[in-house]
């Protein structure tokens, strides 16, 4: 049970003595970075990760390294300290409720906040591995001023008194997570307490010249199997610029054979073949109660699929590297994805023209990149189109 | 209703099954495949594609060559047939969907026989009036699942002298009530008749949870004993290991590992798997068990894990005859066990999927399900 009385008086002083330093985040993390890479302890942290998940943690734990954490507080940060009558301050106390569809995700998370200067609650997510708590106390041990700024919690969703009593604790809640955990959090929350939603999202990828080549299309199916399409920046299938079937299938033929002769260097655990296993045979079963003019086409493999659609309207994909191919005429763009602009994340284009960037922009995406930038996958510039430091720090109007 | 089909749900021998049983068995699997196959046009065509037919049955081994069904497939898809029932039941709902079985007064007449047979092999029945706890649902008229009527008929193995409920009907909802319940435990273990905990793991593991938390200790009167079944559901990120479940329940109430019973079902398949002393499922012989593997579905061999594949010959207005679970597991020969049933065992994983983890891209699927009305 969480003594919210001292905890609160704990962390008015540490904000007070204001002795945190964002080089001590650097060196910190500089000194993570390196023993993972050169001091062993890599083999202790990837105990933690799925074998699935090891290239993902990999990308991630990049993150940690000092040069990017740098470059992000240079983009982010420094215009604001550099306007003269401005003071950039913390936010002051960060609650981050977070997702458990990355694993390193929830220590990403604080170590934001802490760039920004914040002390950080998180709170973990259900069934979480283990792995962000590994990290953030291998941060705590290099630089034990961090203890002041890191508290972790493994309050489960339901235990709400719990929840109220660490929220009522924070300046701002980090809420990663869907629409019904951000109902849930906005009901529990004092009402003064902000809100900052890091919410759900969709990517496809978008062809616009069909002739696509091999080496294109083999970036594009290992990025399909390797992240298991689980993220917001993932794509969930490929547009084409198109309205004809034929080349619609064509393409769809092509993409299968490129994914069934990659996807053994990616396999899966039995519990996630099997729901596919399972998925597919009930598609099939269902498929034989249809017409022959309303069955879907499927090129099936053994773990992946492409799924042929008339339907241009965005969807989530069957996941795990079962995606879907549209048919979505340049002119149809805007019109097609506005609808759901909300949702939309990531277009990735083949090519990428500037064209194509503004049609995109326009619909709504809020990232715009070419296929040979899909390998670097990762925490992004900016979260969902704005930049996540300057939302956990607030501005102080200084005249004197 | 079948005669074979009858004569097995009576047999004397639940874990030994004779060869007459096998024949009974096969012949009322026969029996309900060509009734399917003539009533259902849609089971019919599966069937064909599959390439099977009633006359394949020719050895128990044959019963892997029956179309096995996913539960997802009969939740989704209407290939019920007409069928005289007095009562309908359905699955929980995890899913979102349900299936819905229908059974007749023979069908559950056998099922009876089933569930007193199994009771008195595993000692189930007592005369002590017992208090009995819920971890389920508050029976309800229009609460037609599966898992609240058997959780309410295993009460009735000892006399019920009170039935207290975690999940209260109130409002037109159901809301759980797992302080209500440690307070009447605590009532419950000043008096000398045994209670009997009946329900989902996952909320018995939240009881007793909050009772450490709060350094509780209720030792229950002799003869008590806890009755697990229906998973952990919504639960699953949660679940804990059994013996550590186990550990928690004879530290906080005094319910010994002996005391213990687990249940294994499913909705689209109303065989009872009880656990033996040794916390194992013996397959009875009113149904059989095959495990598929992950990729291609075929059979796999004992001691190798995969989905799993149930089949009995007891049917209802769907062909349930071979189903799909969402489960991994495997099968193990009963001399592995060391509890004395001679049967098979079936060991259960899990459910197929990512456990309580959610993607970010699944959850703006819902939002574009609600991007009309501005909510996104």
């Amino acid at each position: 049970m969480i003594d919210g009385g001292t905890m609160a008086k704990m962390m008015a002083k540490t904000l007070e003595e204001s002795r945190l330093d964002r080089e001590m985040v650097y060196a910190a993390c500089e000194r993570l970075a390196d023993d993972l890479e050169h001091g062993g302890l890599w083999e202790e942290l990837s105990s933690f990760l799925t074998p699935e998940n090891q290239k993902i943690g990999q990308m991630y734990l990049k993150r940690f390294q000092r040069e990017e954490l740098q470059r992000r507080v240079e983009r982010e940060l420094l215009p604001l300290e550099q306007e003269g009558d401005v003071q950039v301050c913390p936010k002051g106390v960060l609650f981050h409720i977070a997702a458990g569809n990355v694993d390193a995700l929830p220590a990403y998370s604080v170590l934001e906040g802490l760039l920004a200067g914040n002390i950080n609650l998180l709170k973990l997510p259900g069934g979480d591995n283990g792995l962000s708590r590994f990290l953030l106390e291998k941060l705590m041990e290099y630089e034990p001023l961090l203890k002041e700024y890191i508290y972790i919690y493994d309050t489960p969703s339901w235990d709400l008194e719990e929840m109220q009593g660490l929220m009522a604790l924070a300046d701002a809640i980090v809420l990663w997570g869907s629409d019904e955990a951000v109902g849930q959090v906005r009901k529990l929350a004092p009402v003064n307490t902000e809100l900052i939603e890091w919410g759900h999202k969709l990517s496809f990828c978008y062809i616009g010249e069909l002739s696509v080549s091999e080496e294109y299309l083999e970036i594009l199916a290992r990025h399909f199997l390797s992240t298991n399409q689980l993220l917001c920046n993932s794509c969930q299938g490929v547009y084409l610029n198109t309205a004809d079937e034929k080349e619609l299938l064509a393409f769809a033929r092509r993409l299968a054979r490129t994914m069934k002769r990659l996807e053994p260097e990616y396999p899966l655990p039995d519990d996630i073949q099997g729901k596919l296993t399972l998925e597919a045979l009930t598609e099939k079963l269902e498929q034989m109660e249809k017409r022959a003019e309303e069955r879907k086409i499927v090129f099936r493999n053994g773990r992946s699929s492409v799924t042929c659609e008339k339907d241009a309207g965005l969807c989530l994909s069957g996941l795990f590297g079962n995606v879907w191919v549209k048919p979505l005429k340049q002119e149809n763009i805007v019109k097609t994805l506005w609808q759901n602009h909300r949702s939309l994340q990531t277009a990735v284009l083949v090519p990428c023209t500037q064209e194509l960037c503004r049609t995109f922009a326009k619909a709504g995406l809020t990232k715009i990149v070419g296929i040979e930038h899909l390998a670097e996958h990762g925490p992004e510039k900016t979260h969902d189109g704005s930049y996540a430091l300057q939302r956990y720090v607030r501005l102080v109007e200084v005249k004197g | 209703m079948d005669k074979n089909l009858k004569q097995l749900f009576r047999t004397k021998h639940p874990y030994s099954a004779t060869k007459r049983d096998e024949a009974y068995f096969l012949a009322a699997i026969g029996a309900a495949c060509r009734d399917f196959m003539v009533r259902s046009p849609q089971y019919r065509k599966i069937c064909r594609q599959y390439g099977f037919t009633p006359k394949d049955l020719r050895g128990m081994k044959d019963l892997q060559k029956l179309p096995p069904l996913p539960t997802a497939y009969l939740k989704r898809s209407d290939i019920s047939v007409p069928h005289r029932h007095i009562i309908e039941v359905t699955s929980s709902g995890t899913g979102g969907r349900v299936s819905r079985m229908q059974y007749s007064l023979s069908e559950l007449l056998s099922l009876a026989h089933m569930a007193i047979r199994l009771g008195r092999e595993h000692h189930l029945f007592s005369i002590r009036p017992t208090h009995y706890i819920m971890l389920g649902y508050q029976p309800r008229r229009d609460n037609q699942t599966v898992i609240s009527k058997t959780a309410f008929l295993s009460s009735f193995y000892a006399p019920p002298l009170s039935h207290t409920y975690a999940l209260k009907y109130r409002d037109g909802a159901y809301h759980a009530d797992l302080d209500g319940v440690r307070k009447r435990m605590e009532e419950l273990r000043r008096q000398r008749r045994p209670v009997r905990i009946i329900g989902f793991p996952a909320y018995l593991y939240f009881l007793l949870e909050e009772m450490k938390k709060r350094n509780l200790k209720y030792r229950m009167p002799k003869g008590s004993k806890i009755l697990l079944g229906g998973g952990w559901k919504q639960f699953g990120a949660q679940e804990i290991p059994k013996e550590e479940l186990f550990a928690l329940a004879e530290e906080r109430l005094g319910i010994g590992k002996q005391d213990i019973h687990e249940f294994f079902s499913a909705a689209e398949h109303p065989v009872l798997y009880c656990s033996c002393p040794n916390h194992h499922f013996h397959i009875p012989a009113y149904g059989r068990v095959l495990i598929r593997d992950v990729r291609t579905l075929e059979p796999v061999e004992k001691g190798k894990t995969g989905i799993i594949n149930l089949i009995t010959p007891l049917h209802s207005n769907l062909p349930i005859v071979s189903i799909l679970t969402d489960d991994l597991g495997c099968v193990r020969p009963g001399s592995a066990c060391g509890c004395g049933i001679k049967s098979d065992y079936l060991e259960i994983y899990g459910r197929v999927g990512v456990q309580g983890v959610k993607t970010c891209a699944g959850g703006a699927q819902e939002k574009l399900r609600d991007g009309a009305d501005g909510k996104g």
